[in-house]
């Protein structure tokens, strides 16, 4: 395999044939090209200085951002509270350092792109810089002009990014046969970002001891409350990949079980610990909770050795049904939360075990997993059964750029299932549940999302017993998940149909029950091949939940739009409608274009489109 | 294999089984939804606000910013205004964005580096920003003009103030709606004379000048338009009035009866197909279980359309489309539409059909403000502006991607083959390269112009009055939340079945048609 891939014939390199002929043949290679290339520079000159102008001009209002970035991030989440979104955040940093480590590839990357890459970036701020307006009009009608780039200091900057671009073409050319793990150089990036945090610096509102504006407003760093916490967690991102790549090559394979398992569990920690502070009392963990974690891990312990035996394996599909028996009965039951999930997950366990337990070593993983899992699910319960005590003002305690994740998040998550369920019922071949998941998806896909926001809003709570009510953001999650998964069943369709019909007929010569050819055939296939257009989808669904603005919910949009431009407390932010807008259309661009440029790069790799 | 006959039990026939846990599916179902629209109607019940459709007929009370009324007399015709402002966004930008994305789409195929580079990056921008940013975006650019000012009033050729954008419009006179009739026959026209020059060119090998041909045909087809050919049209409103005489004096029952002998006669040739289709040599003669289902639903479809007909609900219907419903104060019956025509293509009108005017500002009232005059020019109003621009913009982008992989899907080969048979560059792409690329672009670009349509619905966070937010300004004031959601509904599906049936019916003309 991996002679395959050193033997593996790269492209021929084109050769570079100077700039006379590129420039002929790319800009002047007739007439009216060198006149559209004339008009474009013309255009794009001119556009890109009324941009510049715009945002250095003295009239803007930048400090609008700066001042409110944590409203923006969180809302009104309580300040004492922080250490847990911080903690929280350090968890998944942490969980991402080590399936990095664990999964990193000895890429190399050769200086020589990596030095393209920063030369492009160098010399396109280097060409802003030189292109940028000295002076802008501030006033329409009188004409009134104010100095916003001094001569000085664009040479200056001209300086400082002339010798960046330099050196980097020196890298270029003299270093170009260095290669370079491509892990570290992207360690090297995030560690640039940090870097940037502390050096970068920017107008920032401060208040005298009488808690009056001082005036001008004084330049201090990007984040001046947040830049120890970032540094600590890049330092623990560093750390955790190479203690991930320390076990990658110790070959230990019960951690690539851990890795996912933990990030199933990641999105329900999240909630319940930045959303939630539980009230633990010991006592109730160590009479209810231990008993019955010990319990179950013992039962587990049972299942996993000797369900396996060969004399009881036989019987096997009589324990599954029994357990799933007990389960609901147990669920009707009035007996304490504690115990419903579990038996249900044991059910999950006794149907798998013969499957994945057929080794020892294995036998060994899936006990520990069980265990593992069983202990965080019933603490999780615990701490999502009971009081919450952050208290925020106003009627909800997600805002700001992290519900634009909850809903995002938990929309994917909840829609996926019944986008695949319902893509099933619609290809299935009994008419009935056809025609009927049919009708749902083109109901629902024919009315704009905002309906169904409002629906969800102001509609569901009167079909819903009286009494019941849910949290508005619950609500907008489910409408959400509704919505999302319409989609994805067409886009899943889509798959299904692509697949030849003697997969179908291979999968029933060979015996197959109708689940099995759906998971092990069907499925897998249809699913890969229609990868592409569920990332779309899921760009899209990002997009989307700005929406929430719309119906009131505080997500990032409602702040820029609605929240900020209105306050005049504390510091005085009338009016600043376009800095907001713009940072939130920037912000939810950053997101989006990566996004897309990093799927971009996976299904490249995956081969999608080519085989 | 039919006489052969199992000894099975019914209970573990498949056959059985498979229908079986079909109607207990969909009993179950059906009992879901009647328990949520129960408990709906429970709760509404108990909020003193029972489910109706009264706030349709009576008069709500509402100011709707713009429209073609802005004090509607009726919650029907409120919702009427809505959806008209709803369809002037979503038809002006169809063809906006549809321009400007096939611009786009091209220029990023362009040899010009800078051209290609600058397309793409614009590109990239306006897809990944939410369209709600972008609309939000364009609003603070337009309230970023200055105001309206005393000093501003006056006659102008385009003026744009945070009020909006003010430019020149042709005023519609009587005869607009004529000559509008006489115009877009004038395209079939220029098409007949294009063909007819193009066969007379193949039948004798000489040049013909087709496209020259047909742009004076159309040319001098508007200009005698113009000057009062339009009144030819007025045929076409002499039949309208009568068809609306028809309508006016058929009874309730007349209708009922054409209606229910249309649903028999398809009902009947459906059941007869499908009859016809299982005497096919592959089906052998045998009605399977799903035929069977199918000839069962289309027959009870039809049964529940007569039965329906004459239930308070359809009758209610009958008399909405021939006209005698009187509740809603909304003139949609079918003589009503008839008469419409007939009013508007009345042979004696006469006149220019259209005169120029310029925007004006002047004073509001007698209070000190300014604003431009509603009855000459054209004011596009902030919302609009904002709704427009970035619904278009946004739009186009993704319809430039979808020309862009059209045209490049298109084989090289192709354009190679037909240069080397000595085409010229554009009849290549006229003949050639396009009919091949708009096959592969149509139905992504319908799916583009329906998400067009839903996404206007985003007009209503700046204050755009389309059918989401008059329907929402309705229910604040009625507390009829439900009924507003199932006209949305009905709205927004129309809308999406009367877009895709285009462009299914244009997919199935360009077609390739296969042995």
């Amino acid at each position: 395999m991996s002679d395959n891939l050193n033997t593996q014939e790269s492209p021929p390199e084109i050769q570079f044939a100077g700039v006379n002929r590129w420039l002929k043949e790319n800009l002047f290679s007739s007439t009216g090209s060198s006149i559209l290339t004339f008009l474009s520079v013309g255009v794009i000159i001119g556009l890109f200085r009324s941009i510049i102008g715009f945002f250095i001009s003295p009239e803007r209002e930048w400090t609008a951002i700066t001042y409110n970035l944590r409203l923006y991030m969180v809302q009104a989440y309580p300040e004492s509270d922080f250490i847990r979104v911080w903690i929280t955040i350090g968890l998944v940093l942490g969980l991402l350092g080590l399936t990095w480590g664990f999964n990193s590839v000895s890429e190399k990357v050769s200086l020589k792109s990596t030095s393209t890459t920063f030369m492009k970036v160098f010399s396109s701020i280097f060409f802003l810089i030189l292109i940028a307006p000295s002076t802008v009009v501030i006033d329409k009608v009188e004409g009134t002009e104010a100095e916003v780039l001094q001569q000085s200091l664009r040479f200056y900057l001209l300086g400082i990014f002339g010798i960046l671009l330099l050196s980097s073409y020196f890298i270029r050319t003299r270093l170009a046969k260095q290669e370079m793990a491509k892990d570290y150089l992207n360690i090297l990036y995030v560690g640039l970002l940090v870097v940037a945090l502390w050096l970068i610096k920017v107008p920032t509102v401060t208040f005298d001891s009488s808690n009056v504006r001082l005036d001008p407003d004084p330049y201090m760093s990007l984040a001046t409350s947040t830049k120890i916490p970032w540094t600590f967690l890049y330092v623990l991102l560093v750390a955790t990949f190479f203690i991930g790549k320390y076990l990658s090559s110790k070959n230990i394979k019960s951690v690539k079980r851990i890795l996912p398992a933990s990030w199933l569990l990641t999105p329900l920690v999240v909630v319940t610990w930045i959303y939630r502070k539980p009230d633990f009392t010991m006592t109730q963990i160590a009479t209810l909770d231990l008993p019955i974690i010990i319990g179950f891990s013992l039962i587990g312990y049972l299942v996993i050795n000797f369900l396996n035996s060969e004399k009881l394996v036989q019987y096997q599909r009589f324990f599954v049904y029994g357990s799933l028996l007990i389960a609901l009965v147990v669920f009707s039951l009035p007996v304490v939360r504690q115990l419903k999930l579990p038996l249900f997950m044991l059910w999950i366990l006794i149907s798998i075990a013969p499957t994945i337990a057929n080794s020892k070593e294995s036998a060994r993983n899936l006990f520990i997993v069980w265990t593992v899992s069983i202990a965080i699910l019933i603490l999780l319960m615990r701490g999502g059964a009971s009081e919450s005590l952050i208290v925020v003002p106003g009627s909800s305690i997600y805002g700001g750029f992290a519900l634009t994740w909850v809903i995002a998040f938990f929309g994917i998550a909840i829609s996926f299932p019944f986008g695949v369920i319902l893509a099933l019922g619609r290809t299935s071949t009994f008419p009935i549940i056809r025609i009927i998941c049919t009708a749902l998806i083109e109901l629902v896909r024919s009315v704009p999302f905002i309906t169904w926001l409002f629906f969800g809003s102001v509609m569901l709570t009167f079909f819903l017993p009286s009494g019941v009510e849910f949290d508005e953001v619950v609500r907008a999650v489910v409408v959400t998940s509704i919505f999302s998964a319409a989609y994805l069943a067409e886009n899943v369709r889509g798959g299904l149909q692509s697949i030849s019909k003697g997969q179908f007929e291979a999968a029933d010569a060979v015996g197959l029950s109708t689940l099995q050819r759906i998971s092990l055939i069907v499925m897998p296939q249809a699913l890969r091949a229609v990868i592409p257009p569920i990332v779309s989808q899921v760009i899209s669904l990002f997009k989307d939940t700005s929406l929430v603005a719309i119906v009131g919910l505080f997500d990032l949009l409602y702040i820029g739009s609605k929240v900020i431009p209105n306050q005049s407390q504390g510091a005085n932010f009338l009016g600043t409608i376009q800095e907001n807008i713009l940072f939130c259309a920037i912000f939810y661009w950053l997101f989006t274009y990566s996004f897309a440029r990093r799927s971009m790069k996976i299904e490249k790799r995956l081969g999608l489109g080519e085989r | 294999m039919k006489n052969f006959k199992l000894n099975t039990a019914f209970w573990r026939d498949v056959r059985f089984l498979k229908w079986a846990g079909q109607i207990l599916f969909l009993l179950f179902i059906l009992n879901l939804i009647q328990n949520f629209f129960g408990q709906a109607i429970r709760n509404l019940n108990a909020t003193n606000l029972p489910f109706s459709w009264r706030f349709l007929g009576s008069t709500p009370g509402i100011q709707v910013s713009e429209g073609f009324v802005t004090y509607p007399e009726s919650g029907l015709q409120a919702l009427q205004i809505g959806m008209a402002n709803m369809l002037r966004i979503t038809v002006s930008g169809i063809f906006f964005a549809t321009f400007l994305g096939t611009l786009m789409g091209i220029a990023r195929l362009s040899k010009n580096w800078i051209v290609e580079r600058a397309t793409t990056g614009f590109v990239e921008t306006v897809r990944n920003i939410p369209l709600l940013v972008q609309i939000f975006f364009w609003q603070a650019v337009i309230l970023s003009f200055p105001r309206l000012e005393e000093v501003d009033r006056g006659q102008h050729l385009v003026h744009i103030s945070a009020k909006g954008i003010a430019f020149p419009w042709l005023d519609a006179g009587e005869a607009s709606w004529l000559f509008g009739v006489w115009f877009l026959l004038s395209f079939s026209v220029a098409r007949r004379v294009f063909k007819l020059r193009v066969a007379k060119l193949e039948r004798e090998g000489v040049d013909t000048k087709p496209g020259l041909f047909s742009m004076g045909a159309f040319i001098s087809w508007n200009i005698i338009g113009w000057f009062g050919g339009y009144k030819a049209v007025g045929a076409l409103g002499l039949i309208a009035s009568y068809i609306a005489m028809f309508f006016d004096l058929l009874p309730r029952i007349g209708l009922q009866v054409l209606f229910i002998s249309l649903a028999s006669y398809y009902a009947y040739k459906y059941i007869s197909k499908e009859i016809k289709r299982t005497r096919s040599a592959e089906n052998r003669g045998i009605l399977t279980d799903d035929d069977v289902f199918r000839i069962i639903v289309a027959a009870l479809l039809v049964l529940v359309l007569i039965v329906g007909l004459f239930l308070p609900l359809g009758t209610a219907f009958i008399d909405f489309l021939i006209g005698d419903e009187l509740f809603f104060k909304a003139d949609w019956g079918i003589p009503q539409f008839f008469d419409g025509i007939q009013n508007k293509l009345n042979w004696e009108y006469s006149g220019s059909p259209f005169t120029l005017s310029y925007p004006e500002a002047i004073q509001a009232g007698t209070s000190k403000f300014t604003r431009y005059s509603p009855d000459v020019g054209k004011i596009m109003s902030v919302g609009y502006f904002a709704t427009w621009v970035g619904v278009i913009l946004y739009t186009s982008v993704f319809i430039s991607e979808v020309v862009r992989s059209g045209i490049m899907a298109v084989a090289k080969g192709q354009s190679e083959a037909g240069l080397s048979l000595g085409l010229r560059r554009r009849t290549l792409l006229r003949l050639i390269v396009l009919p091949q690329a708009l096959r592969i672009m149509l139905p992504p670009m319908g799916n583009q112009y329906l998400n067009l349509a839903k996404n206007t619905s985003l007009g209503i966070a700046v204050a755009y009055p389309e059918i989401v937010a008059v329907g929402q300004t309705l229910y604040n004031q009625e507390g009829q939340t439900i009924a507003v959601f199932i006209i949305w509904m009905a709205f927004y599906s129309t809308i999406s079945l009367t877009l895709s049936s285009i462009v299914n019916y244009y997919n199935r003309r360009m077609r390739i048609v296969e042995r």
